[in-house]
């Protein structure tokens, strides 16, 4: 405590050091929020957010930035547990026929200058999102909206079992297009706080919106800062300056044990995994690709790597995951049975110096990561675990991964992918595995995973669509072009005063609708 | 003096086009397409056809010359063009981040000075005596940190153990201080030597001693005397090392998240973000001009020993790298 | 050079400095090449049950974060981390100092040419020029070494075309010429020596300079890549354990200072040396 009174002292002194830890007149009552000033100071670190300060919904994840500071609101959120949807500002929403679907939306509402949220706003909204953001709009692929009062209908190309999810992405914001010219200095919407400024480096001061349509914001102002890294946030937490983050895994111990912060998990449904390019040198030979899947010990990785932040994988989806299967799964480490694999398919030691030779020529491969998610130190533990099977490599980083996996000069690429996006699994089955499909490096091609892809895109039904990505794993694992290593936790550090914060708050996927009621005490 | 100005100015163009020219090969002949770059922060790949879309609008399918030439005509029309990865204007990207480069060097220049000029007053005075001896000693060490290092560790102690100052430098006034004070750590070792240095060969030569010796008590004046002697050269290596900042703050930037100069051009190679990067090094070649023009005049100016013969040799048209003057800094001794 | 050889007898003040110095460099020259043979461990030997595991008896620097031995990777990346600095200095040195004494020597349109060219490059911050190359050529210590060779050598052009174009009026350069020297001759054996202290103080200075931007180029993720030993890297990769594990930071850290220190007190004497009236106030 002493340390934190002299922290005061000297915020004192330097006169305008963070208004979020300098205010601390706490409110007499949880309940009686708005006679509080509390103020919440926050880093918005999407994953995906790109860099610039724009707030244009059109590039890239930035609507992230609207809807975690509170200035915007999209019409569905999913439910961070269960990963199901709920409506949002869209009160009722039901599926007319397969390329039709018919959304209330909520009543009531306005936006913060005071403008109607009726559906002809939501279309105007979302007409500029999916022209503009290619992403997304690649995802909905809508042929036309209709607007009639507060029911907007949307027609779709072709069959989009899953609308309602991708309109829960945190691009897919309503916004008030009238409102300005330029989107990128900041958006109108209809969420709890009003942007006040944006700086040149991106930070913004918010305010508190009095007439927010779930209740009285809890906060009075909000501060978020420009995107920081890793080591950034720490030293920010550390110091007070943030009042949550979400932290690194590696910089989780500095945490721990501190009864000033509480840190909350949640599994992101990210997975790490290999690429192994069957079109370049050695890992052309089925054979190798087949004794590379035995030759990882995924637990070491867990806990060598990620200080057991973590659970090892044999599989795309995490076990309490409805798309996961047990049938069907990747090999488990066995490193005997890979040096036997290796050689019964001609790699033998034949020169003495402990590493295998192929025909005479010595086997060594490239391992390419990008510096992130710690693939850094992946790359070396691989390397460490590839030298214990006898086989020989070099590291090399790159700057854009999707540029070396696309051209393909790399035995072994490290990635990270959130496999359930939008909790679904077609976001990462079809562009991984689909025939000539967009993230397919390995050029991947299975008629029946072709298929079954074509399937879900049709099949609404929750629990048919389960099944079916069940079904088609075992054909997804054939051809040891992938080797799934572990999935992730993530956490999230934040101040023992801050309440009703949710663990996935700010994550790719998070509920943003409880961002009104975080607070401090 | 007008026209040698002039002229010296005019070297402007032909630096500027060279520079650009080498920033464009470099970038265009780094592996990684802007397009697919773009395309793909958020970690997905992207379409064939939105990177050939891409590449179709910001005219990355053309020839390297074509794209060269084009950029060229562009800017000769004021136009530096526009940001890959921000889609702004490259002028605005550059008028937002540079005041604060600038800032950040003036700051630390001027703590490197109240630093510099106290401690290398003191070590003259107590030449060679413990106390300049730990001072200098301390120089070495100070001198020979990696400056990421010196950026860190002072994160970390006043900002996470002292909390005297913010760790995000970005957003708040006093955020500044963080990384003006860690440049001032670094270059203040030179300073305080050369100063100490400068100091003491002032003191020991003739004409203050004789100043001395005619009774005159007030020492604080014969350190002033000596200081402004002194000053010149001191002010030469400040301009020079102003120069050399507003370019090299970066990593100093990015331990602090400070948005400057440094990291948009760190920022702009990683992302081979062609026009910032190209309107990055323009303006790093007029503020390398400018300073040394500025610098040139000033210790002309200030030092009359070499005015003449500055002047002279100026209108030669000699250019002043820092080594010429350097040079002549040591024959006008 | 021989600026000052009418001293005989006793070794002065400067003198005792600067072989003072002298040693200290080439102890730890000889140090950095004979370093790997006193590891105790493998210094690519990851062990992730000894993830940043302090100090002990038997692993005195503690351990990295893949548990490997600080210690021994040190020694083995003693020899990387300094000669990559020395051989940046060197290959500056003699490419520059060519290029500047022809240029120098020549005059014209090639002198006019060639210091724009390094104008141009000078007016490129350094830090940046370099990372543009290593973006361009990959990252890896080779390619540091070209990048920093590629903004390192104008210095020296410039200093010893200055330098030169001095010499060039000297009364010895007319003689020398007059007796019927050819333009090479008169380079080599008149020019060139006689230009060369102020250049030889500029190499000194540059070392400990080259090994800090060797260590900027390994925190921009540009250096040695894994797993391989080099000092700059090793900082680098402590930044994430330095409050958890500060031995995974100190040690190179301390490492690095001391390199730094050692090579620019030596440039000190040395310029103090060859230019015995301008004690430090030469340095830049």
């Amino acid at each position: 405590m002493k340390r934190k009174a002299k922290g005061l002292i000297c915020i004192a002194i330097l006169g305008s050091m963070l208004a979020g830890c300098g205010n601390k007149e706490v409110s007499t009552t949880a309940s009686d929020m708005k006679s509080g000033d509390v103020e919440l100071t926050y880093c918005v670190n999407s994953s995906n957010a790109s860099a610039g300060v724009t707030h244009d919904p059109a590039v890239d994840y930035t609507g992230s930035r609207s809807l975690f500071r509170g200035t915007c609101e999209t019409l569905f959120v999913l439910d961070d547990d269960t990963k199901e949807v709920k409506g949002f500002l869209c009160s009722d929403w039901k599926q007319t026929d397969d390329t039709t679907w018919t959304f209330t939306i909520r009543e009531g509402i306005t936006f913060t200058n005071g403008n109607p949220l009726d559906a002809e706003a939501c279309r105007a909204a979302l007409d500029y999102i999916f022209t503009n953001n290619t992403r997304l709009g690649t995802l909905a692929d809508v042929s036309s909206m209709e607007a009639d009062g507060q029911v907007l209908t949307v027609h779709t190309n072709k069959i989009c079992a899953i609308l309602p999810r991708i309109l829960s992405d945190s691009n897919a914001i309503i916004f008030d297009t009238t409102a300005s010219e330029d989107y990128s200095k900041g958006l109108v919407g209809t969420g709890p706080y009003i942007l006040d400024s944006v700086d040149a480096e991106g930070n913004c001061e918010l305010s508190r919106n009095e007439n927010y349509w779930q209740g009285m914001p809890a906060a009075s102002k909000v501060h978020t800062k420009a995107d920081l890294s890793a080591d950034a946030v720490t030293l920010a937490m550390q110091s007070g300056e943030l009042d949550w983050a979400s932290v690194s895994d590696s910089d989780l111990k500095l945490f721990e044990g501190n009864d000033d912060y509480v840190i909350s998990e949640y599994n992101g449904r990210r997975v790490y995994y290999l690429y192994v390019n069957p079109n370049y040198t050695f890992t052309q030979d089925p054979a190798l690709r087949e004794a590379l899947t035995y030759a990882f010990n995924r637990q070491e990785i867990v806990d060598g790597v990620y200080a057991g932040h973590g659970s090892t994988t044999r599989s795309i989806f995490t076990e309490d995951s409805q798309f996961y299967t047990e049938e069907y799964l990747q090999p488990d480490f066995d490193q005997n049975k890979a040096k036997e694999l290796l050689t019964a398919a001609g790699y033998t030691d034949t020169d003495g110096d402990g590493f295998v030779e192929k025909d005479g020529e010595p086997v060594k491969l490239n391992i390419t990561y990008y510096d992130k998610n710690g693939f850094k130190t992946l790359s070396e533990v691989i390397q460490s675990q590839l030298k214990a099977i006898g086989i020989d490599s070099e590291i090399t980083v790159t700057d854009s991964i999707a540029d070396t996996l696309m051209n393909g000069e790399y035995n072994l690429g490290t990635y990270g992918y959130n496999t359930e996006t939008l909790g679904d699994c077609y976001n990462y089955l079809q562009p991984v595995f689909g025939t000539g499909a967009t993230s397919n490096f390995t050029k991947f091609s299975n008629e029946n995973v072709d298929r079954l892809l074509d399937e879900l895109t049709v099949t609404a039904d929750e629990e048919q669509r389960a099944k079916i990505a069940q079904e088609m794993q075992q054909y997804l694992y054939t051809e040891n072009d992938h080797i799934y290593l572990m999935h992730v936790l993530n956490y999230q550090v934040a101040k023992k005063e801050v309440r009703n914060l949710t663990a996935q708050f700010g994550s790719d996927q998070g509920d943003a609708s409880i961002l009104w009621k975080i607070t401090k005490e | 003096m007008k026209k040698y100005i002039v002229k010296r100015l005019l070297w402007i163009i032909p630096i500027m086009l060279l520079i650009s020219f080498i920033a464009f090969s470099l970038m265009y002949l780094s592996p990684g397409d802007p397009a697919v770059i773009y395309l793909s922060q958020g970690g997905d790949a992207p379409a064939a056809e939105a990177v050939e879309e891409l590449q179709q609008k910001l005219g990355l399918d053309e020839s390297f010359f074509t794209q060269y030439i084009r950029w060229l005509g562009k800017l000769f029309h004021g136009d530096m063009g526009t940001s890959i990865f921000t889609g702004n204007p490259v002028k605005e990207e550059i008028l937002r981040y540079f005041p604060n480069t600038l800032k950040l060097t003036l700051l630390g220049m001027l703590l490197t000075l109240l630093i510099s000029i106290p401690l290398g007053v003191l070590c003259a005075i107590q030449e060679n005596r413990w106390l300049d001896l730990l001072i200098r000693g301390l120089t070495f060490v100070t001198g020979s940190l990696p400056g990421f290092f010196a950026a860190m560790l002072l994160t970390y102690f006043l900002g996470v153990r002292l909390k005297w100052l913010p760790t995000i430098s970005s957003g708040k006034r006093i955020g500044i201080l963080m990384p003006a004070l860690t440049l001032a750590l670094c270059l203040s070792a030179t300073y305080i030597r050369q100063i100490r240095a400068a100091v003491v060969k002032e003191l020991g030569e003739n004409y203050i001693r004789m100043e001395r010796a005619r009774g005159l008590k007030e020492r604080m004046v014969l350190y002033q005397g000596a200081l402004r002697s002194a000053m010149p050269s001191i002010m030469t290596v400040a301009g020079i090392n102003i120069g050399n900042l507003l370019g090299g703050t970066a990593i100093i930037e990015m331990v602090c998240t400070y948005q400057g100069m440094g990291r948009l051009a760190v920022d702009s190679i990683t992302n081979r973000d062609y026009p910032l990067m190209q309107g990055y090094v323009l303006v790093m070649a007029v503020v390398y001009v400018l300073v040394n023009l500025v610098v040139d005049i000033a210790y002309a100016y200030m030092d009359p020993r070499v005015k003449q013969e500055y002047i002279l040799e100026g209108m030669k048209g000699a250019e002043s790298g820092r080594k010429d003057r350097k040079n002549r800094k040591i024959r006008s001794e | 050079m021989g600026e000052k050889t009418g001293r005989t007898g006793k070794l002065d003040r400067s003198d005792k400095r600067f072989l003072f110095w002298s040693v200290a460099v080439l102890a730890l020259l000889i140090f950095s090449l004979l370093a790997p043979h006193l590891a105790s461990h493998d210094p690519y030997e990851i062990n992730l049950s000894l993830v940043t595991a302090p100090p002990d008896s038997e692993y005195w620097m503690g351990n990295d974060y893949v548990g490997r031995c600080i210690f021994c990777r040190l020694l083995h990346g003693a020899a990387r981390s300094i000669f990559a600095a020395v051989l940046v200095v060197m290959l500056s040195f003699v490419i520059g100092t060519l290029i500047g004494t022809v240029c120098g020597y020549a005059g014209g349109r090639i002198d006019i040419i060639v210091m724009r060219l390094v104008d141009a490059v000078q007016a490129f911050p350094n830090l940046i020029f370099s990372i543009s190359v290593a973006a361009m050529l990959g990252s890896g210590l080779k390619n540091c070494i070209i990048a920093m060779v590629i903004t390192g050598w104008t210095q020296y052009a410039r200093l010893a075309r200055t330098k030169v174009l001095d010499i060039k009026k000297k009364t010895y350069v007319r003689a020398a010429r007059v007796s019927g020297m050819s333009g090479l001759e008169i380079l080599l054996y008149t020019i060139l020596p006689n230009s060369l202290s102020p250049l030889i103080v500029a190499a000194s200075m540059h070392v400990g300079n080259a090994i800090l931007s060797f260590s900027g180029l390994s925190f921009l993720g540009l250096g040695s890549p894994p797993p391989y030993p080099e000092w700059g890297t090793m900082l680098n990769d402590g930044r994430s354990t330095f409050q958890t594990a500060p031995w995974t930071i100190l040690f190179p850290g301390a490492a690095i200072v001391l390199t730094v220190m050692i090579m620019g007190m030596f440039g000190d004497s040395l310029n103090a040396k060859l230019n015995p009236r301008k004690d430090e106030s030469n340095e830049i």
